[in-house]
């Protein structure tokens, strides 16, 4: 399980950039399987799809992004 | 977490076939081991195996590399290592690793409890500890520790493994790391969806953006590196220059003909020096202030406060307060409440009456009035004056300095002139070193151009072709969630890291305040070296102390225990050095393992066995041939632990220390 407080750091940057909450939970779902090893790039690349898929794309980018 | 190492085996391989064990009958795993292995006995590749058992790195060595691990006499088709832990002082868990020389390669077998699988299985308790960026810190060199503050020069290290820095240490145990990869992750995805990406018609476009995005990185990384460590030599010039200046000024000090002229000069140039660091306070301090910047402000507010409304109350609050007063026999001015009185009172108080805005205006009326009741402060314009007149008098207090440097060099001082020379030369380089940082970390203005070294110039440029590119491969979307996950996981990383940080230099701090009470050092910051208040390193005793304390502090902090395996703890070190370092490692590491040669011992082993309270395993670990059967065995004692046709393990401190000994008092005898 990725530590505490970096969960935390998580949580509060995607809330930052106005992002729904499930972006978190797939970011922490990468990294808990990535600290539990075996994770083949098949997989890798898998779940960051799943990440990417909750995310803004071009024509749907939050007012006032953070990144910008 | 605790894991501790138990032991391990080797059979077949380089190294002689022995078993080491670190647990005894009862249990018990003491907290120091020293193991004993003069060269020759296959100490490296005792502490490959061991670091491959606790990363799973050798399922991926390359072919030649696994070769090298067979042992050249008897050529057999496989060899075995077996490393043994125990997690959470209950579990053992058991890695096997064995070498198929036949086809080059390596496979592990995996015991947890009762279960038994192939493959690199630790279970998912220890499962993030049991990686390469771990295992990098639980196996080391014994100059790690001395590096963190040092900083690592171009290293290659023969295993292929990298040298980690104290930024990377922080990452590695808080599981940061893996932030990074999923960074690197979604740009490689991204970079590999946009070479599908082609578009008919634009492949001209697309090929010279892709030129010119690759010559702008490749520029911009040069730069950061180059940036990063110029930052490191600047510090390290500065503080060779102040050295030298000392040392000048030490040694015209001891000179009758300077020491009077110096003593002013240099009281004179300190003096100023502190009234120059004195207005900088002030400055600073007073700089909020309106006032201070320009004393026309204080005439503009007494004007405004002069204009605004006078004799107006807040409505909401006040209203209640004349209705009250129409209710009392006496109005307050003591005149009797007639009908006329009150008319006159509700006609009059609905001028007085205002908004709420009239409170914080006669606050602010009375502020003003108190504050140019104040006699005139000193302007900025003041300090400014005194501060320019503190930095002359500084200046030709050098200047004085330098005249008597000067004269001391012509009338043929060699060490002065020595000195100066140097000093001419490293200022000439820091001039250097300075001008190419403010150049890299400035703003971005009209007319930069790629001949230049504005890193934010090129970071723009990175990023304006960037997405020039997306636009030509009709990629916009996909580059706009990916940029959102970096930039996410990039905001992160830094506020996850920096708390980790702070952390870290709050526990080793401390812990140095205990350690090095009467020459204390204490940590400012951590980034690729760990820096230190007020210098950019200390003697070697105090570098590898830090060293040890943050890497002992995160490795054991939260209650976490690890094995800390060391290679030549002592290898290079002074003997005081080694005094203070053999007393140092118990205080901060639960198990240490440390492989030493027999030169290593002297002005070491004592101390760390008394500051381990005397829980130290001796182990001596020969390689068996003609000589070391017939002369040295004989005469080392001790109990034989393990004995193969290739290798003997002897215990005992008395058998640890006499080797080496025997062949002094045999070369003795001879003569």
């Amino acid at each position: 399980m990725p530590h505490q407080e970096l969960k935390k750091a998580i949580s509060s940057a995607v809330s930052k950039h106005r992002l729904d909450d499930s972006a978190t939970t797939r970011i922490i779902a990468w990294l808990e399987q990535a600290e539990a090893g075996d994770f083949a790039a098949r997989d890798q690349e898998e779940q960051l799809q799943k990440i990417l898929s909750v995310l803004p794309g071009y024509q749907n980018a939050p007012e006032g992004d953070p990144k910008s | 977490m605790k894991l501790e190492l138990l032991g391990w085996s080797s059979k077949g391989l380089r190294c002689p076939d022995a078993e080491i064990k670190l647990i005894d009958e009862n249990d018990h795993v003491p907290q120091v081991a020293l193991i004993q292995m003069p060269n020759g006995t296959g100490k490296t590749t005792t502490l490959n195996c061991l670091r491959a058992a606790m990363d799973g790195s050798a399922e991926f060595w390359p072919q030649a590399y696994v070769m090298e691990f067979q042992d050249s006499t008897k050529k057999s088709d496989q060899g075995v290592f077996i490393t043994t832990l125990r997690v959470i002082g209950s579990k053992w868990l058991i890695i096997e690793m064995t070498f198929h020389f036949d086809e080059g390669v390596v496979t592990y077998r995996t015991t947890f409890g009762s279960r038994n699988e192939d493959g690199y299985k630790p279970p998912s308790e220890v499962r993030r500890y049991m990686d390469a960026q771990f295992s990098k810190l639980l196996l080391f060199n014994g100059e790690l520790a001395g590096k963190l503050i040092t900083g690592f020069k171009e290293e290659h290290s023969p295993s292929g493994i990298e040298p980690t820095d104290a930024n990377q240490i922080i990452d590695t145990f808080y599981g940061l790391h893996h932030v990074q990869e999923l960074q690197k992750c979604a740009k490689s995805s991204y970079e590999q969806y946009l070479l599908t990406r082609k578009v008919s018609g634009r492949a001209a476009q697309v090929a010279r953006l892709e030129n010119a995005l690759t010559k702008l990185r490749a520029r911009l990384r040069i730069l950061e590196t180059g940036l990063n460590d110029s930052k490191t030599a600047r510090l390290k010039l500065e503080e060779e220059i102040q050295n030298l200046q000392k040392a000048n000024e030490d040694h015209l000090r001891r000179s009758e003909v300077y020491r009077k002229k110096q003593e002013e000069a240099i009281s004179s140039r300190e003096k100023a020096q502190k009234e120059i660091e004195v207005l900088l306070q002030k400055i600073a301090h007073d700089f909020p202030n309106p006032v201070f910047l320009n004393d026309r402000v204080r005439g503009g507010l007494k004007l405004l406060a002069e204009n605004l409304d006078t004799l107006k109350l807040p409505e909401p609050t006040s209203r209640t307060f004349f209705e009250e007063l129409l209710q009392e026999p006496l109005c307050i001015c003591d005149r009797e409440m007639t009908e006329s009185a009150k008319l006159a009172i509700r006609r009059h108080s609905n001028k007085i009456l205002g908004g709420d805005i009239n409170g914080f205006l006669n606050a602010f009326k009375m502020a003003v009035r108190a504050h140019c009741q104040h006699p005139c402060v000193p302007s900025i314009g003041d300090h400014l004056g005194l501060l320019n007149s503190a930095h002359d008098r500084a200046a030709a207090a050098q200047s004085q300095l330098d005249d008597i440097l000067a004269q001391a060099e012509r009338q043929g001082d060699a060490e002065v002139k020595s000195r100066t020379e140097q000093l001419t030369a490293k200022q000439k380089r820091l001039n250097e070193i300075v001008a190419f940082i403010e150049e890299a970390e400035r703003p971005p203005r009209a007319g930069d151009s790629e001949d230049g070294s504005c890193i934010s110039y090129f970071r723009s440029k990175v990023a304006e072709h960037e997405r020039l590119l997306a636009q030509a491969t009709d990629s916009l979307d996909r580059k706009e969630r990916t940029d959102t996950l970096t930039s996410v996981l990039a905001s992160a990383y830094e506020s996850a890291h920096a708390s980790f940080k702070a952390a870290a230099i709050k526990q080793a701090n401390g812990q140095l305040r205990q350690i090095l009470k009467f020459n204390l050092v204490q940590i400012s910051d951590i980034d690729r070296v760990i820096k230190l208040h007020n210098r950019s390193q200390g003697s070697e005793g105090q570098n590898l102390t830090v060293g040890y304390v943050f890497l002992a502090g995160v490795l054991h902090g939260g209650g976490n225990q690890f094995p800390l395996v060391v290679d030549s703890p002592a290898g290079k070190l002074d003997d005081e050095v080694r005094k203070e370092v053999g007393t140092l490692l118990p205080k901060l590491i639960k198990q240490l393992v440390a492989f030493v040669i027999a030169s290593e011992r002297q002005w070491f082993v004592e101390p760390l066995a008394d500051s381990a309270n005397e829980d130290v395993l001796y182990l001596t670990h020969l390689r068996l041939n003609d000589y070391t059967r017939t002369m040295i065995i004989p005469g080392l004692g001790g109990d034989t632990v393990s004995n193969s046709d290739s290798g003997v393990v002897i215990k005992g401190r008395d058998a640890f220390f006499a080797l080496g000994e025997e062949s002094a008092k045999h070369k003795e005898l001879e003569s």
